[in-house]
């Protein structure tokens, strides 16, 4: 079987992680503490000392996620820890917390925790999910050949527009106004193909319109008529050919984008869980400061 | 108002047919330039933004540019935002060059479009093979972090630091102030105060000391009396060992049972001569109930009963004594009255100045106003009704005072005086009235007379006073003791009496709590005892039909803390005790 962080080693941090939070949860309904449960009794100390430095460690991730030449432990074992024992870490800082929670650092902390948590939850399914609908998106090529292949459609739809003047500013204009969707994260997400056309009027003193060309409608609209209209059986099949063009690469758009949109998604749920991280370290530091100083 | 775009590719392009450079004609007032796809003159040179300035016409012929986009645009030579243009002027947006050029229609603007060659047309594939990364996430990060030690950490902490800061911090709203760092609520008896967390907690890093307690509970009493060698087993009990604040729920005393049982599951190990015996768990392992009841210590005045005004002068010392109720012989109380619950609770009725009547527990034993301890009982209050103190029943005015023997002889002399007096006046002839001279009443009645008169009213008195307490009246309700060798009236003792009101001073029992049950579902034996001695207070079991221990799930949860006090009165000061050096050395 395939090894993914998933089934690392068989299971390894899975079964570690497992057995720590049932230990835990025994610990936690035998113990008997003379006043409510919460973190301050000695089970509560305990707990809270394994989830923090469970935290510290999970974070460690980053770093070592980023050294490529550490050889400290393999990344996919790094990356198999660091998902099953941060759910695990979630479930031991909820006993440690006793489920007092109020208006305070410490129930923020516990918050960001959640996000973060339930963040990297969303990170795992995307990534045991969207790498196999990617593939599949591209038909099992490269982005860089499906790019390869809308490139040859352009150029083959060029060499045949040479037939008629209006017909090449058709093509060119499409072309030119071809969306895959911008840089931005937000337009990757949505996917919209906000692709334009500009059709001149029928002649130079009609106003040209520009009009949307969403999945090259507007294109093979215009195409088609002027193929009705063709008197010629040569202009009807050059025709012919650009609307097959026309809709083969708005098929081969419709899958770069949908893709893009995967890839997107793959990396978006890191944005929140980085950051909020970042402000649970914070958060955890002034948690374990505040809690002692006011003993 | 139309816009006509002639496009001229300049810097020899290549492709010479460009299909563009014919013109198009755009119906349109606002123009929008840029190199998205949705823009109507579309420039794919270097350095225009997808969206980048927007043409607009008025329909007087005015003309006006505007940049959409940050990078500003160029108007001959100079750099602009905006501004009107006129024919002739020159637009440079990126790397592209836009002329107006003149026209004779007011309704029409004439661009002349300069692009660098740009072919092939198509757009830039290249660019979308490697995914544009999103926003950064270092500076996020750095923020989040950051802002939140900074906001609830660092300044709430400049405020413990500097108390100028801090009362402005807790009293605004929405302000962090160190009240963020608490974990829980107060008690509601500790919400006055407030915010000022270093009432409390005083040293940094330090758990909170008895010392800020003592601030407003300086009176609190110990557990034992602090003057004996039992205090030294306290000198480690901090008051937050039963009292913690900031847990949920909220309470003022933490009520698991081990806060007892650490001492009291085996309390010789700490106090090897204790009389206290051991307890763990009210259900299962707590021992029987020792009464408390007061013991009249022999000899007091000899004849004075200790009830009620007027008693005799040496007051009775009584002592109390702990029975224990698997010692049946002792299980007694010795109060010296004799009376019988069967007799006045007889489902018949008993004979009463009214005629039959039947009497309930209610009839004597009332509850204070409280509800939960019940009134003592007095004799005027709930006996006299039927019990009279007449010692001649057929005189209504004959009756004895209560509760003091010499105050009773003396009513019978008087008495019987009087009786005398008028019984010798009816008697005496009508002709032999002396004449009585002023100053010399006594002599009314001859020497011989008044002896004769106080020996006939002593006789009488003794008679009666003996009567009524070895027979009737006194004797039916107290035990008399007689002691023939004594003269007169000394040879009698009304035994004195105190009824025990507290019969478990170290518990707390609340009738007032227990509304729901009969007085007989307790005190069950009260309808057949026939002797005051009989001591009718229910045991353990008779509670634990009803009260587990404090784990029980069946039935009522009865930790220590519900019938048991900590703080027990007049141990003597907690202060006083926490007082000592070697406590204050730690």
């Amino acid at each position: 079987m395939h090894q993914s962080f998933v089934n690392y080693r068989n299971y390894r941090y899975g079964t570690l992680a497992t057995l720590a939070t049932v230990a835990t949860i025994v610990a936690y309904m035998v113990d008997k503490p003379r006043v409510p449960p919460n973190g301050g009794t000695w089970l509560g100390y305990t707990l809270g000392t394994i989830a923090g430095l469970l935290v510290v460690f999970l974070s460690l991730f980053g770093v070592r996620k980023r050294s490529f030449s550490s050889r400290i432990g393999t990344a996919i074992g790094w990356l198999s820890a660091h998902v099953y024992l941060g759910i695990a870490a979630l479930v031991i800082a909820t006993l440690h917390s006793g489920m007092h929670f109020g208006a305070n650092v410490h129930t923020a902390a516990y918050v960001l925790m959640w996000v973060v948590t339930l963040s990297g939850c969303w990170g795992v399914y995307a990534y045991v999910r969207y790498p196999g609908l990617m593939t599949r998106q591209r038909g099992n090529l490269r982005r860089k050949e499906l790019l390869l292949q809308i490139a040859e459609l352009d150029q083959r739809s060029l060499g045949l527009a040479g037939l008629a003047p209006r017909v090449e500013a058709l093509i060119g204009d499409s072309i030119r106004r071809t969306d895959l969707g911008g840089p931005r994260l937000w337009a990757q997400l949505r996917a919209r193909d906000r692709s334009y056309l500009m059709i001149a009027g029928g002649s130079a003193s009609q106003a040209a319109h520009l009009v949307p060309n969403s999945g090259n409608h507007a294109l093979i609209e215009q195409l088609a008529d002027l193929r009705l209209a063709a008197p010629e059986e040569g202009t009807r099949a050059t025709l012919q050919s650009l609307l097959e063009c026309a809709g083969a690469k708005a098929a081969l758009l419709q899958r770069l984008r949908r893709e893009t949109k995967l890839a997107a998604l793959l990396r978006i749920w890191l944005f929140i869980h980085v950051p909020v991280c970042c402000a649970l370290l914070a958060a955890l530091f002034t948690h374990v400061i505040t809690v002692f100083l006011y003993w | 108002m139309r816009f006509w775009l002639l496009r001229k590719a300049s810097g020899g392009g290549a492709s010479g047919s460009n299909p563009a450079s014919s013109g198009v004609l755009l119906n349109t007032r606002r123009l929008t330039i840029g190199s998205g796809p949705n823009q109507h003159l579309q420039l794919t040179a270097a350095g225009v933004d997808e969206r980048h300035a927007v043409l607009t016409a008025s329909s007087l012929g005015g003309l006006r540019v505007a940049a959409v986009s940050g990078k500003g645009l160029g108007v001959n030579g100079r750099r602009e935002i905006r501004a009107r243009l006129k024919a002739g002027d020159v637009l440079q947006i990126g790397a592209a060059r836009l002329t107006v050029r003149p026209t004779r229609s007011r309704r029409a603007v004439i661009l002349e479009v300069n692009e660098p060659a740009n072919d092939p047309p198509e757009p830039d594939y290249e660019r979308w093979d490697v995914l544009v990364p999103g926003p950064r996430m270092s500076p996020w990060s750095w923020a989040l972090s950051l802002g939140f030690a900074a906001l609830f950490l660092l300044l709430p902490l400049i405020g413990v630091v500097m108390p100028g800061i801090q009362d402005p911090l807790r009293a605004t709203p929405l302000l962090p102030s160190d009240a963020l760092w608490s974990p829980g609520p107060l008690h509601t008896a500790h919400q006055s105060i407030g915010t000022r967390c270093d009432a409390c907690h005083v040293k940094a890093f330090e758990p909170v000391r008895d010392h800020e307690c003592f601030v407003c509970h300086a009176n609190v009493q110990h557990h034992v009396n602090i003057r004996t060698a039992d205090v030294s087993l306290f000198h480690d009990t901090q008051c937050t060992a039963c009292h913690v604040e900031h847990k949920q729920p909220a309470a003022l005393v933490q009520r698991d049972p081990r806060v007892c049982t650490d001492c009291h599951a085996d309390l010789g190990r700490r106090k090897a001569n204790t009389t206290v015996r051991n307890a763990t768990d009210f259900g299962t392992d707590h021992p029987d109930f020792r009464l408390t009841v007061l013991a009249s210590m022999g000899a007091g005045s000899g004849s004075g009963a200790a009830t009620g005004p007027g008693a005799g002068n040496t007051p009775i010392p009584w002592k109390a004594i702990r029975l224990d109720r698997d010692d049946p012989a002792h299980f007694v109380e010795h109060s010296h009255l004799r009376f019988s619950h069967l007799q006045h609770l007889d489902p018949k009725g008993i004979k009463s100045p009214t005629g039959e009547r039947i009497l309930g527990c209610q009839d004597c034993h009332r509850p204070n106003s409280s509800g939960r301890e019940m009134l003592p009982i007095r004799m005027e209050t709930h006996c006299s009704g039927c019990h009279s103190l007449l010692f001649d029943e057929h005189d209504p005015t004959s009756g004895v005072p209560h509760g003091n023997i010499e105050a009773v002889y003396k009513t019978l002399r008087e008495h019987f005086s009087h009786e005398y007096l008028v019984q010798s006046g009816a008697t005496s002839p009508a002709g032999s009235r002396q004449v009585r001279r002023p100053g010399n009443e006594q002599k009314t009645l001859s020497e011989g007379e008044q002896r004769r008169a106080r020996d006939w009213v002593d006789t009488q008195s003794l008679k009666i006073a003996r009567e009524l307490l070895e027979k009737r009246v006194c004797a039916d309700c107290h035990e008399v003791t007689r002691d023939p060798g004594k003269p007169g009236l000394e040879q009698w003792r009304v035994e004195p009496v105190q009824l025990t009101a507290d019969w478990m001073p170290r518990a707390r029992f609340d009738h007032a709590a227990h509304v729901s049950e009969t007085c007989v579902s307790c005190h069950g034996k009260a309808p057949e005892s026939k002797h005051a001695t009989d001591i009718l207070i229910p045991g353990i079991a008779r509670c634990r039909e009803c009260h587990g221990g404090a784990g029980s799930s069946a039935k009522v949860a009865s930790d220590c803390l519900m019938c048991h006090a900590f703080h027990i009165p007049s141990r003597g000061l907690w202060l006083r005790a926490s007082a000592n050096p070697e406590k204050a050395a730690r």
